[in-house]
């Protein structure tokens, strides 16, 4: 059972560099707090009052321009971002498909990494020890898996985070853009996985700007402007509605 | 497999979201002591000494201090070295916490501004690597052992709980320190200054006799008791258990403030960082 449950939810980052930060200021404030108010402190709101319920077997395509909140919706829902306001509530092993660098070490075999990676994600040494074979094959390295990471090409490395990424089966999927990777054969290869563990997610949820992955892999779609949830529903009717809405704005 | 759930409200109250960072950060043990020795043994690669310089540097700065203040203030060399490397190496491991403490979150934030870790976790690996940077200055202590023949007492074994209290204190320490320094960089300046000065302030390199009639001054400096309580079990110190007694109180104390700090303000790091 995975389920996503937002309540009216908010994020605003404060802007450091516009706001006083030292401790001098801190101090300032408090000394003639009682006499002189200067408390703008400049505040981009980046979701406003964003809820939504997703259930097993959503699939839910995040539309928007750049700047929209996308992005800053799949870090709220990967309990990355503790929202300003409201509540967040996540049933279900969370992954998102994100950062696959993080974490790796130049120094450590290709073996160490999809270690490394694992316990990143969270998954146990035993569920690592039995998702290995599958992952070693999938990269197709062969023996460049006990060659240190530096030694692979950019290309070898991200066959290499790819496939570790994708090798276990959460029950909450967050993607921001799809995974293209490698050269054309291991493209396909890696599209077909992708699909795969897509598939097999409860919830999955999908940012991309592309109406065409949408359309193929997502089945509601939601609309996010200036950090506003504008519309919730399918996917196809979230395409219409985008293309009212951008046709109304000419 | 039990469900994971993860669930945030804001603006209730973040206690129990910070206790169970705790939990999970001590939950992902398996992942920080790979990160730390990683980030160790990277560290000093390619280096023809490795790690020991770590061990050089001790040796070092404890000839130059324990020659030269022996000197001047007329102690023998064989009773003023063990005296100035035991707090050396305790210093080293203080100043390590304090100041890596105040880097815990700002140096991590990369890795949690990215991906769902808990950020106690940062915490803990701050303090294994301390431990681990430790254990090589402790050869040049077994050097000074041997080499002037200080006698081997049964109290000396107090020395590692006196150890286990500094890395206690330390890692609730970081957790306050990172958060504060999170919102308000000045704030690891000023610590780094502050160790500086401390560091001469603090009975290292000179015996507390020498003040005289304000030799009690040192009791009310916590971090002479941080260093007697290794250096005491080792060389003898007749206040043994009034260091121990101060740093007790500091074990609870470090808890109860870093339990209140983290949990009030843990949520807004990735906002800071």
């Amino acid at each position: 059972m995975a389920k996503i449950e937002l309540t009216n939810v908010a994020v605003e980052y404060p802007v450091p560099h516009l706001q006083n930060r030292s401790f001098l200021g801190a101090v300032k404030k408090m000394a003639v707090g009682g006499l002189i108010r200067s408390d703008k402190v400049v505040r981009i709101r980046a979701l406003d009052d964003v809820s939504i319920t997703l259930r097993d077997g959503d699939r839910l395509g995040l539309l928007g321009r750049n700047g929209a909140g996308k992005t800053t919706l799949l870090k709220t829902m990967a309990a990355i971002l503790p929202p300003t306001e409201g509540r967040v509530r996540i049933e279900g092993r969370i992954s998102p498909l994100i950062s696959m660098m993080l974490g790796l070490d130049s120094e450590a075999s290709g073996y160490d990494n999809i270690r490394i990676r694992g316990r990143l994600m969270g998954y146990t040494d035993d569920e690592i020890d039995e998702a290995i074979p599958d992952i070693a094959d999938f990269t197709e390295l062969h023996h460049y898996l006990d060659l240190p990471l530096k030694t692979y090409s950019s290309g070898m490395r991200m066959r290499l985070t790819f496939a570790a990424s994708t090798a276990f089966r959460p029950e909450v999927l967050l993607l921001d853009e799809w995974l293209g990777t490698g050269d054309i054969e291991f493209r396909d290869k890696a599209a077909r996985r992708l699909r795969s563990i897509i598939d097999q997610a409860g919830v999955f949820v999908f940012a991309s700007h592309s109406r065409d992955l949408h359309e193929r892999v997502s089945n509601k779609g939601a609309v996010l402007e200036n950090g506003k949830l504008l519309f919730v529903g399918d996917i196809q009717d979230a395409f219409e509605f985008q293309d009212s809405r951008r046709n109304a704005g000419q | 497999m039990a469900t994971d759930i993860y669930e945030y409200q804001a603006g209730l109250s973040n206690w129990s979201r910070a206790l169970l960072d705790l939990r999970q950060g001590w939950g992902r043990r398996r992942l920080w002591t790979d990160m730390a020795v990683r980030a160790f043994n990277n560290r000093y690669r390619g280096a023809g000494f490795g790690a020991f310089w770590l061990t050089f540097t001790v040796a070092m700065t404890a000839t130059g201090l324990g020659l030269l203040y022996g000197h001047l203030f007329g102690l023998p060399l064989e009773r003023h070295l063990p005296y100035v490397t035991c707090a050396l190496i305790a210093w080293s491991l203080i100043s390590g916490l304090a100041i890596g403490g105040c880097d815990v979150f700002v140096g991590n934030s990369h890795a949690f501004k990215e991906f769902p870790l808990p950020t106690s976790l940062f915490a803990f690996r701050l303090v294994l690597t301390q431990l681990i940077m430790t254990a090589y200055r402790m050869i040049v202590l077994v050097g000074v052992i041997v080499l002037f023949s200080v006698p081997l007492k049964p109290v000396m074994v107090l020395a590692l709980p006196g150890l286990a209290l500094l890395l206690w204190i330390g890692f609730w320490s970081s957790l306050t320190l990172g958060v504060v320094n999170a919102r308000y960089r000045d704030f690891g300046q000023l610590v780094g200054a502050f160790m500086t000065f401390a560091f001469f302030l603090t009975p290292i390199f000179w015996l507390p006799d020498r003040l005289g009639e304000y030799k009690g001054l040192v009791n009310l400096n916590p971090f002479y008791h941080m260093i007697e309580v290794v250096r005491g079990p080792i060389l003898g110190d007749a206040n043994l258990g009034l260091h121990f007694l101060v740093m007790g109180a500091l074990a609870v104390l470090a808890p109860a403030i870093s339990v209140a700090a983290y949990g009030r303000l843990s949520h807004r790091l990735p906002y800071w960082c």
